[in-house]
């Protein structure tokens, strides 16, 4: 955990920790250079988790959280990122870890944050035909049947 | 002249879940790519979670997949007990991890025998499915539900065991360890096993690692990963186990890796019995709201890594619950890898040695370049 800590305080990034998990903030634009200096370091010793997205309706943004564990240091490193919910656009990992492919496509379907650099992204991912321009894990979106 | 065909395989089969259609573009036998085509059967359970009380989603989140409905509700428990702060006791802890070896258990037999009737070897799907069927009784009589069990409580359990159930557990499994070794013989010696999965679909380590599997799959090529030991839940931490893992990386490798796991299985249920704790099984009090919290709860599914991710805002309904189930990187980010080298009748063997949690083997539309489509059964593809 502490080789985890140690590239953080080198990266001047602040961080919490709470029993096996660290977690981190970083803005939007740091987060592609961040994960590919964290995945050159710890090449092979680390897997992308899941990515998450949550929509904080209220706070106007979207937060997505790069779940990452380390596989020798049993630790699972969360980066935490917000984009505003009307510039819903973040840079694309897939070329730094290519596992990301499906979580950013899973993204995009259900939450519409276009990851830049993916060309995988397809809307109706998911989602049948009937609400493919629509973004059903947006909290202002609601399913029509009651 | 160069021509290559596409052929679809699925997207529906009423046997397996989670439809999912594979694009396999081939030139004669041999594939060029495949292309998974996703998005025939979402349920929207993580929007539907939203809408339902703590309690409510609890039942909704156990009906995910109904082979491993134990360790989705487990998962999704532990992920409350984290936000409110509630202590299991520990002979709960410990028929947790029963039941979840049970499940573990009755879905390894399920896709050993799944695989031998893709492989052809129809005597040995028989079998494996008559030894099947009394772990799914056992599971019944420990959770009173053959399938779909809702075992779970935030904080404990639903039913307790008794003296006579330890001992038809314990019978039932000494019974299958004998079989399980003839069925170890089988798929380590038998030509017609060795000749259908050895070297196919081999996916590399440093590969596994790059595209995130988990489970059996990543074991399979050597990742030691198991969340088991890696971030122990209910009662793992205090059962000595074996990590099993292979380095060939092929679907052999795969499949073999869930014998052993049976074999493990059994022991630590055998384990759990003999060290079984006395005391509650629940709290007095089922807690409905929860305070304002976020948490991430993990456990090792039958097909790896298992991840619920929830955030509570306070009151009685979750805010978010993100699933990530581990059929979605094995499915999606191997079919990337895994069929390099191949020819089209080793894609269903492949395909099946994830365990994927898909219906897709039973029909197939060949489309030509012109155009032009035809159904065809996967047995007379295979013919």
């Amino acid at each position: 955990m502490s080789s985890i800590k140690d590239f953080l305080i080198e990266k001047k990034l602040e961080f919490s920790e709470k029993e096996n998990k660290i977690i981190v903030s970083i803005p939007k634009e740091r987060i592609k250079d961040t994960i590919k200096e964290l995945w050159n370091r710890f090449n092979n010793k680390m897997y992308l988790a899941t990515i998450t997205g949550i929509d904080y309706i209220e706070q106007n943004i979207f937060e997505i959280d790069y779940e990452i564990w380390f596989y020798d240091y049993k630790t699972l490193l969360i980066i935490k990122t917000d984009i505003p919910r009307d510039q819903p656009f973040l840079d694309s990992i897939i070329d730094i870890i290519p596992g990301a492919i499906p979580y950013e496509q899973e993204i995009y379907d259900l939450l519409g944050v276009e990851f830049k650099g993916n060309k995988y992204l397809r809307k109706g991912f998911f989602v049948p035909s009937s609400i493919i321009n629509v973004c059903p894990l947006r909290k202002d979106w609601q399913s029509d049947k009651k | 002249m160069k021509t290559s065909i596409e052929i679809p395989v699925g997207p529906q089969h009423p046997a397996l879940h989670e439809p999912l259609m594979l694009k396999v573009r081939v030139d004669g036998e041999h594939v060029e790519n495949v292309q998974v085509i996703t998005g025939y059967n979402h349920r929207g359970i993580e929007k539907l979670g939203e809408s339902k009380s703590f309690l409510q989603a609890m039942y909704v989140f156990g009906r995910v997949c109904g082979i491993c409905n134990i360790v989705h509700q487990l998962t999704y428990v532990q992920v409350l007990e984290k936000i409110g702060n509630i202590e299991v006791p520990p002979r709960a802890r410990y028929l947790r991890s029963l039941v979840s070896e049970l499940e573990r258990i009755h879905s390894h037999l399920l896709v050993l025998a799944v695989e031998a009737e893709i492989m052809g070897f129809q005597g040995l799907f028989m079998l494996i499915m008559r030894d099947r069927e009394p772990v799914m009784k056992l599971k019944e009589i420990v959770t009173g539900q053959r399938v779909i069990a809702d075992f779970m409580w935030p904080g404990g359990v639903k039913r307790d065991i008794d003296d006579q159930k330890i001992q038809t557990i314990k019978k039932t499994l000494d019974l299958l360890k004998v079989r399980m070794k003839k069925y170890k013989q089988v798929f380590s010696e038998d030509s017609t096993v060795l000749n259908r999965l050895k070297g196919v679909g081999i996916i590399k380590k440093n590969e596994a690692v790059q595209y995130g599997l988990v489970g059996p799959t990543a074991r399979g090529s050597g990742v030691k990963t198991d969340i088991r030991k890696d971030e122990p839940y209910a009662a793992f931490g205090e059962i000595p186990f074996n990590l099993i893992t292979y380095s060939e990386g092929d679907s052999w490798a795969r499949m073999l890796v869930r014998i052993d796991e049976i074999f493990e299985s059994i022991n630590i249920i055998e384990y759990l019995l003999d060290h079984l704790p006395t005391g509650p099984i629940a709290p007095k009090f089922i807690k409905r709201r929860y305070p304002e919290g976020e948490a991430i709860s993990r456990s090792e599914a039958p097909r790896g890594e298992l991840l619920y991710h929830m955030i509570s805002k306070g009151g009685d309904k979750p805010y978010r619950v993100k699933v990530r189930t581990p059929s979605f990187p094995n499915i999606l980010n191997g079919s990337r890898i895994a069929f390099r080298d191949v020819v089209l009748a080793d894609v269903p063997v492949i395909f099946g040695s994830f365990d994927p949690c898909i219906s897709c083997m039973e029909r197939i539309i060949v489309v030509n370049q012109n155009g032009d489509e035809r159904i065809i059964n996967i047995r007379e593809l295979r013919k």
